[in-house]
């Protein structure tokens, strides 16, 4: 990697809201949102259309003033500090604009000499970039001529040329094809393994959830959960949902559930039974054994998640406007 | 495959990189057989062009990145080649014109001074029409197309983006130019024309095709919404057609015709000293319009507002002691009372509130809190500093005035002290509950101030119909209140000097009841710089 600006190192979270709001007349589009982001560590941010994901977003990025509250990257306030965070930090809005006449190599290149860097660190640099997003064989194309998920690739670079601490990533992957979905992912995991701390918003939850070490959930400028999604579905549902299919009949199984209080059986057929159980995973262990122990002859025992989807229509149900 | 060489140039401790870099090979994203675009190459080359381009490069990394952004992408626009076509084009047609009709005297007499009013008009159109509009466009185009969101969370300050793009406009002036040389050496050997002309000719051509660029970039960060851009736009049209008249009066009417003198060297530098202010002050404007809302945007222009009145009343001076006539005085302070009354209406704008960011650098003594207050941002810091800066520029001019003149400069100082003071403050009594209301708005105390000056010429003619039944035309006292009528007759020193006293006795008036209300913008006291960014500033 690049030798990096020297600042001063920061053992406290990277990313930081701390009572954020803003009101546009008398809508209230952020209503004291906070949450911290560590180092390394990605965070989904996840809310519908209007939420204030963008605002909040837009805030830490310099480009916004809240009504109140404060947004910090490193320990730095973003309002009253805006230099020292923009040397820390690359935004991917999540429309943004090109030049005219000029190809894809000028336009990092631009962006190189605007973030400081001169002489071999730029054209170093400037490698790394176009290697790292796959533009290298698009260098000499015009920017206005490029697809969607190349423009992206190219605004990623962009975002990456200084090499900044920290990402803030505005639905980096909408208007993607599946293969540039995948490709995405693969880079956002590696540019959080090579310590970088990055904050993304997206409509895709599933994605979300694969690439995001946490998520936070924010509806009509609300932040309603955040945490780990294990964590957030831990704290939404107590019980689980089980499926068991049996080599014969049900009814020895349904006995078995029977004795249990904390069963509740949603459905039968020929050799399923779908039922859930209060508890975690020791409560799963124990209807398991009892259920071998009572001798029945057990084809599949498995537990069933909520995806992320699930649990974001929960957590915002009633909510979306 | 990729070169060895060029793997060995990628810095020591850049083994993740690389190992990203075989990710992305095995996702078969990079490849091998796609050389690097030149901008990402940094091979010296050996032989001498190579070596001048390795040198030009090394020079241009200093450069406003803007500009290289600007030069790379302006000099291929359609705009750019379809002007520089058609003002070679222009220069051929009238070399072969002018000779034409010239003949057969070029071959005997002197025929360059007439030559050079078709060179004037070849350059002057690009260079004070196109030139300003290509710059007010492409700083207008970042905003509309949302470059310029991703501009400023860079490392470039809002001065170096303007700057950025006034260097490029004169880059482009440079070319064309450049472009005319040849027949501007032409029309010196035609003879006729000396090279004193021809050097002011360009001289003041420049300087005047830079005042309109500037005052183009500033019109362009006024606004962001388009309706507003196209106002925006429409101004700069008139400022350009306003400048194409002056600047043509002045060289075509007086440089050509009577030849350089020293009134016109006089002149001329006068105009490029008062032009380099208001350049100064454009761009600084253009800068503070686009900086962010939480850096003291205000003080920087307030110590340039200071040091263009410092420059405005020494050429008033000097023209004064040329021309030892009073009306040179009168016109200096009019113009002062003017600007300061105009400045003063954009100051009122600001907010009164100081983000801490600002705090940090308030003053901390108690000396630089007395004397240096008014410099901060603030409605009434700025009443304040427009009323007394104002005060003293003018005071110093009617007293000047003195030198060559009776008491008449004193009352027409007077006058127009008694107006600063008094209209901009009814302004300020005015766009304060309204700010309050609609939000800070630049437009509200112009509009404001637009409506006072209006109500103020119409009132004493209906205050007169009324009570006579139709309207006066001899000077009466309550006509102190139309401005344009008090201000001719102070010129023809006819006022008496009761009316200047009372013109003065009511702006004082205002003033004071303005100060009353100004307690709140004196709270302000400095604020530590957090210890995290003295940290930080430390690590740098």
């Amino acid at each position: 990697m690049i030798s990096k600006a020297p600042f001063l190192s920061w053992d406290g979270p990277v990313i930081e809201l701390q009572d954020l709001c803003r009101n546009f007349g008398d809508t209230r589009a952020v209503d004291h949102v906070s949450f911290t982001v560590p180092r390394g560590s990605v965070f989904g941010y996840i809310g519908p259309n209007g939420a204030g994901k963008t605002t909040s977003m837009r805030i830490l990025a310099t480009l916004g003033l809240p009504t109140s509250g404060d947004a910090l990257v490193e320990g730095l306030s973003s309002i009253n500090d805006p230099e020292r965070v923009r040397a820390r930090l690359g935004f991917m809005p999540d429309s943004f604009g090109t030049y005219a006449d000029t190809n894809c190599a000028e336009y990092l290149d631009f962006f190189a000499r605007s973030q400081g860097l001169i002489g071999r660190e730029r054209t170093r640099r400037l490698r790394w970039v176009m290697d790292f997003t796959g533009m290298r064989s698009l260098a000499s194309k015009p920017v206005r001529g490029l697809s969607k998920g190349m423009r992206q690739r190219l605004c990623l670079g962009r975002a990456l040329i200084h090499d900044p601490a920290v990402l803030i990533l505005d639905e980096p992957a909408a208007g993607l094809d599946p293969r540039a979905r995948i490709d995405l992912r693969r880079i956002i995991r590696s540019l959080a393994a090579d310590n970088k701390t990055i904050l993304i918003s997206s409509h895709i939850l599933t994605e979300l959830a694969e690439m995001c070490d946490r998520v936070g959930i924010i509806e009509q400028g609300e932040l309603l959960a955040t945490g780990t999604f294990d964590e957030i579905r831990g704290t939404l549902r107590q019980n689980r949902d089980v499926l068991i299919r049996v080599a014969g009949t049900t009814e020895a199984a349904l006995r078995s559930l029977a004795t249990f209080e904390d069963v509740e059986v949603k459905s039968s057929e020929e050799h399923r039974v779908h039922f859930t159980i209060d508890g975690g995973d020791h409560r799963q262990m124990e209807v398991l054994r009892v259920l071998v122990e009572a001798g029945i002859e057990l084809l599949e025992f498995s537990s069933k998640d909520d995806s992320l989807e699930d649990v974001f229509l929960q957590i915002t149900d009633g909510r979306v406007q | 495959m990729s070169d060895p060489a060029e793997e060995q140039d990628l810095p020591a401790g850049n083994s993740e990189a690389s190992e990203r870099n075989q990710l992305e090979r095995s996702l078969g994203r990079i490849d091998d057989d796609v050389p690097y675009h030149s901008l990402a190459l940094d091979v010296d080359q050996g032989d001498i062009w190579g070596k001048i381009d390795v040198v030009s490069r090394r020079v241009g990394e200093w450069f406003n990145p803007i500009l290289v952004k600007e030069a790379r992408q302006s000099l291929k626009s359609r705009q750019f080649v379809i002007t520089f076509f058609l003002l070679l084009l222009a220069s051929c047609l009238w070399t072969v014109l002018g000779v034409v009709l010239n003949a057969p005297d070029v071959y005997y007499i002197p025929t360059g001074d007439t030559m050079i009013y078709g060179y004037y008009w070849v350059l002057a159109v690009p260079l004070i029409g196109m030139v300003p509009l290509a710059a007010q466009r492409s700083l207008a185009a970042e905003i509309d197309d949302h470059t310029f969101e991703m501009l400023v969370i860079t490392k470039l300050t809002a001065m170096r983006i303007v700057m950025g793009k006034l260097n490029s406009a004169m880059l482009q002036m440079l070319i064309y130019f450049a472009a005319v040389v040849p027949c501007l050496a032409f029309t010196y050997l035609l003879r006729g024309i000396d090279l004193l002309t021809i050097f002011t000719l360009i001289t003041i051509l420049f300087f005047t095709a830079l005042l309109v660029t500037s005052a183009s970039l500033m019109l362009a960060t006024l606004t962001a919404n388009r309706a507003g851009q196209t106002l925006a736009f429409v101004a700069s049209i008139a400022v350009i057609i306003f400048a194409e008249i002056m600047c043509a009066a002045f060289i075509l009417g007086e440089i050509l015709r009577l030849g350089v003198k020293s009134e016109e060297m006089m002149f001329t530098a006068l105009f490029i000293l008062v032009g380099v202010s208001c350049i100064a002050l454009f761009v600084k404007v253009a800068a503070t319009r686009i900086a962010p809302v939480t850096e003291n945007r205000s003080t920087g222009l307030r110590y340039l507002m200071f040091l263009q009145q410092l420059i405005w009343a020494g050429v008033i001076g000097f023209l004064m002691l040329w021309y030892e006539d009073r009306d040179v005085v009168n016109f200096g302070t009019m113009v002062l009372g003017g600007y300061w009354l105009m400045m003063g209406t954009f100051m009122l704008a600001e907010s009164p509130e100081l983000s801490p960011r600002v705090q940090r650098g308030l003053p901390s003594t108690f000396a630089g809190r007395a004397l240096m207050t008014w410099l901060n941002p603030g409605p009434g810091t700025g009443f304040v500093y427009a009323v007394a800066t104002g005060t003293a520029g003018i005071g110093v001019l009617a007293l000047f005035g003195l030198l060559v003149a009776n008491a008449d400069t004193l009352t027409f100082g007077m006058i127009m002290i008694g107006y600063l003071a008094g209209y901009l403050g009814i302004v300020r009594l005015i766009a304060m509950p309204l700010c309050r209301r609609f939000g800070r708005s630049v437009w509200l105390p112009v509009g404001a101030l637009a409506t006072v000056l209006i109500f103020s010429l119409m009132l004493p003619t209906v205050i007169t119909v009324v009570s006579t039944g139709a309207p006066g035309n001899v000077y009466t006292p309550i006509e102190a209140m139309n401005w344009a009528w008090t201000i001719a007759k102070g010129f023809d020193r006819r006022l008496p000097p009761t009316v200047a006293f009372s013109i003065l006795a009511t702006g004082g008036l205002i003033a004071t009841l303005n100060l009353a209300l100004l307690f709140r913008e004196f709270d302000y006291r400095r604020i530590a710089v957090p210890q995290r960014v003295l940290d930080d500033s430390a690590a740098e």
